[in-house]
């Protein structure tokens, strides 16, 4: 289990919450075990997210697969401000939108030194932050950062 | 039945940031105002359309309250800024259509004081594809506009005083808007040292969360030839609402939901963007401004701040871009205050801030992946 260090328990719980439904029961499940899981189709083998039935290009069947957690990281903001709860002890904070299998994107908070200039475009591997009271939250590290 | 609409009526509250108001009480003082506007009663309206997300009041209530107490056509669409336009474009299908005479458009909300877009304390457990983002709170328009103006950024090299010279610009203008929440000139000292919200975000980059409410009255052409001002004509109207409605899985990030719906809307007229006169561009942040100027064809992609830099987006230039201020410096109606504007200035009613011989205007509402656009023109522009 992965927990930052300057995080606790009490800020975690203050956190938004997923209204987790059918179609994502299966990801959240996944989650709780550290696991990245993507919808994809059972037919045309295309990747989708958020999860859903069907796919959207050939109508069949999707299930949830595990992604191999790397991904790239398309685009990134700095939270400087204090707005939503449960946040204050991180700031500043990096959230990158990372691009995993099929160009599915997911936000995840970045973990590491922030360098600006050369952030778009990095590999960077998927791990939950699963505390207690709330929900596992998506980090990401520079793969170069991540030991195998 | 086919024939043509036209705006006749527009009204409006004061914007503030605690009306101490329902959002009844407001619509009604904006519908009242704006049949004053156009020499209408109440009972001269049988259709009301609003938009709203659950922060306002249904539009057969406010119908109700101007003594409209049986309307033959009745929309409550649920959304923000992205239906706005349609808001407008349903009201004209319905007069040109036949199914009723008269339509009010309203917006009506305590953007300040009630239910505050730019915090997330309302939405503890959020489903959908907001679920995602939920537990690291990726929950908020700045925070997702933020996002695609970064990507901008990577792909064009577009820069902080890019995003500068469109706050600038816009509150130039609201200098000259007596209506407008914020008239103070800034420049772009003032704008580089203004704190950060989300980066790239500053506090200058966000539009002003508003208490307030505007509406418009929109009748048959033929019937408007009759009334108090010259008729404002709807002369072309698109929309787009893409990639099903995803913040983060749409295309390019770098373009809007108006690289869609420029198309459409351009294919509808006979004009192009050379010949519009006033833009009022939905600027809920400086980048949705930048981006859709953009995708609209006013530029090249990447040459917006350019574009503003040179003058060219203000008076003495190629058009003038919110002369009234926008969300960004008069107020966040939810992008019905574009429409406001657009009819006084395409009248010649914008005393201090009119621009010259304006026979054309567009005005846009929407960012990311969905919202539309209307193209005004005065009576008897060619289409």
């Amino acid at each position: 289990m992965s927990t930052s260090s300057r995080d606790t328990v009490a800020q975690a719980a203050m956190r938004p919450r997923p209204q987790i439904d059918p179609d994502s029961a299966e990801f959240w499940r996944a989650a709780s075990e550290e696991i990245l899981t993507l919808s994809r189709c059972t037919e045309c083998r295309c990747w989708a997210h958020p999860p859903r039935e069907n796919c959207s290009q050939c109508g069949a069947p999707m299930n949830m697969e595990r992604s191999s957690g790397v991904g790239v990281v398309y685009s990134y903001i700095v939270l400087h401000h204090d707005t939503i709860p449960g946040f204050a002890n991180l700031l500043p904070l990096t959230i990158v939108l990372v691009e995993f299998e099929g160009g599915c994107r997911i936000p995840a908070r970045y973990v590491g030194e922030l360098d600006r200039a050369t952030l778009v475009g990095s590999r960077v591997r998927a791990e939950f932050e699963l505390i207690e009271d709330s929900a596992p939250a998506l980090l990401v590290r520079l793969e170069t950062d991540t030991a195998d | 039945m086919d024939r043509e609409a036209a705006i006749v009526g527009i009204g409006r509250t004061v914007f503030s940031k605690e009306s101490g108001r329902t959002t009844l009480g407001m619509a009604t003082e904006a519908v009242r105002n704006a049949l004053a506007d156009a020499g209408l009663s109440g009972t001269d309206v049988d259709g009301v359309v609003s938009f709203h997300l659950n922060d306002s009041v249904a539009a057969p209530e406010v119908g109700g309250a101007v003594g409209a107490y049986d309307l033959a056509f009745s929309l409550d669409i649920f959304g923000g800024g992205n239906v706005a336009c349609l808001s407008i474009s349903e009201a004209v299908e319905a007069v040109k259509t036949g199914r009723c005479e008269t339509v009010v458009v309203f917006r009506s909300l305590n953007g300040r004081s009630g239910s505050r877009f730019g915090r997330g304390e309302d939405s503890p457990n959020l489903g959908g594809e907001f679920q995602f983002s939920a537990p690291n709170g990726y929950i908020i328009p700045p925070m997702w506009i933020g996002m695609w103006a970064q990507r901008h950024k990577e792909i064009y090299g577009t820069t902080a005083e890019d995003f500068g010279q469109i706050a600038i610009t816009h509150r130039s203008h609201a200098v000259s808007n007596p209506h407008a929440s914020q008239r103070k000139p800034i420049t772009m000292d003032d704008y580089l040292s203004s704190r950060w919200i989300v980066e790239p975000f500053r506090l200058l980059d966000c539009c002003l969360e508003t208490d307030g409410a505007v509406a418009v009255i929109v009748t048959s052409l033929e019937r408007a030839r009759d009334l108090r001002h010259a008729p404002i004509v709807p002369l072309a109207s698109a929309e787009a609402h893409t990639h099903s409605s995803s913040w983060s899985q749409f295309e390019d990030l770098s373009t809007m939901y108006s690289h869609y719906a420029a198309k459409r809307l351009w294919s509808r007229s006979s004009l192009t963007p050379a010949d519009v006169d006033v833009a009022c561009l939905y600027d809920c942040f400086t980048y949705t401004a930048l981006v859709t100027f953009e995708d609209y064809g006013f530029c090249g992609k990447g040459e917006a701040g350019a574009f503003y830099s040179e003058g060219r987006a203000t008076y003495g230039g190629d058009i003038v871009v919110n002369p009234h201020g926008g969300l960004l410096s008069e107020g966040y109606i939810h992008g019905l205050n574009h429409h406001y504007e657009a009819v006084l200035q395409l009248r010649g009613q914008a005393g201090a801030r009119q621009v010259d011989d304006a026979q054309v205007a567009l005005v846009t509402a929407g960012a990311g992946p969905g919202g539309g656009a209307v193209l005004y023109g005065a009576d008897g522009v060619d289409r």
